[in-house]
């Protein structure tokens, strides 16, 4: 949508700043009306996600293998800057990609892990343990993934876990009720 | 945009994504390979990637695309930074560029962050086919207009205008309060 020579933004001024509408292009260049019986478009790229997903199970296992490393790195050198990042990055991704792989209980894990390295605003105070807990929990729940009754372990291992957190953020656990719990440290 | 009239008007027409290029930035292979996973397979043939925020800007320079899709937490600079490099009028060939911001971050203020650094649309992990295809749905059909401040360059953050509101005026006028026609006015346009 780069600016055309021939079609420029139409610009408004006002006291402390102006309105641009900026002409619609990608609509001219790309929306057009639906043929009678046209396919979903939806169906071509959910289908191609589809055959995709065979795949996710060993992505799964290489971002928890960068977890892993991020948290040896945190028992070999302590909380610093660089491993507490590193740490939560790869958390950060797990939160992020799990349930699109399929592992949603390994996303809520994460996002535990997530909540209490951001809002700990004293690194010494996050406490390793809970990092090993949340880690190895997100290895025995990708391990056994495809086990019967897996899914409940791993929701009771997830809920566990995020009673544990608002413990250790001390604000009182209520699902439902999703607080602002102070000012975030932005992930690099 | 409510989501039953999307639907309505999503059943009604079709984007020739054929006709589109897009630039998608993220540093996490697998999800960049389900992005283009789900481009193609809406049609779409020219998809560019980079890792990173550097590289994303040098690719935005580059190639010019209709849509930009972003991670916001990346190596370099982020997400956010890219944002706000890219809405710099007069500074590259398209400030105006779509962009939507896809991240694991759902929180109301990280949200109205990216909101207010110029994002387009705000896409929270877990994505699928369909809220990706809203997106750009919606970002073809019903641009907002750009607004140009002091302090702020980008889509107008006022996506409606509220009857009932009785707060105070935070611009100076009134006057700039564009009517936003309803989206199946805009489709018969």
């Amino acid at each position: 949508m780069a600016e055309s020579k021939h079609e420029k933004p139409g610009i408004t001024k006002y006291a402390d700043h102006d309105v641009i509408v900026v002409p619609n292009r990608l609509k001219k260049k790309a929306l057009r009306r639906a043929a009678m019986n046209e396919p979903d478009p939806l169906t071509d790229a959910e289908r191609a996600l589809d055959e995709l997903s065979a795949q996710f199970g060993s992505w799964m296992e290489d971002e928890f293998r960068e977890l892993e490393e991020a948290r040896q790195s945190v028992h070999q050198q302590g909380l610093t800057d660089v491993t507490r990042q590193a740490l939560f990055r790869t958390a950060h991704d797990l939160k992020g990609h799990g349930t699109t792989f399929g592992y949603p209980m390994v996303a809520d894990v994460a996002d535990s892990l997530c909540r209490v390295i951001e809002h700990t605003a004293d690194a010494a105070r996050i406490p390793l343990t809970f990092i090993d807990q949340c880690v190895d929990a997100i290895r025995a729940i990708i391990r056994e993934h495809d086990i019967e009754n897996a899914e409940e372990v791993a929701a009771e291992l997830a809920r566990e876990l995020r009673v544990l957190t608002e413990e250790l953020l001390g604000i009182d656990p209520n699902p439902d009720d999703p607080v602002d719990i102070g000012p975030p440290l932005a992930p690099v | 945009m409510a989501g039953p009239i999307l639907g309505i008007i999503a059943a009604m027409v079709r984007i020739d994504f054929n006709r589109l290029r897009f630039l998608v930035i993220e540093d996490n292979a697998h999800m960049r390979r389900i992005l283009r996973t789900l481009l193609y397979g809406f049609g779409t043939r020219e998809v560019y990637e980079a890792e990173d925020g550097a590289a994303g800007l040098e690719a935005f320079v580059h190639y010019v695309p209709d849509i930009v899709i972003t991670d916001w937490a990346m190596p370099i600079f982020d997400g956010m930074e890219l944002t706000q490099m890219i809405r710099q009028p007069g500074a590259n060939a398209n400030p105006y560029v779509p962009i939507i911001m896809l991240t694991g971050h759902s929180e109301k203020r990280r949200v109205i962050s990216a909101r207010d650094a110029g994002v387009t649309e705000f896409l929270a992990k877990p994505i699928s086919a369909k809220s990706l295809y809203q997106r750009i749905l919606n970002i073809v059909i019903n641009p907002r207009p750009f607004i140009k401040s002091k302090n702020y360059f980008g889509p107008d953050r006022r996506r409606n205008t509220n009857v009932n509101y009785t707060g105070p005026e935070r611009r100076k006028s009134n006057a700039e309060i564009i009517e936003q026609h309803p989206l199946l006015e805009k489709m018969k346009a």
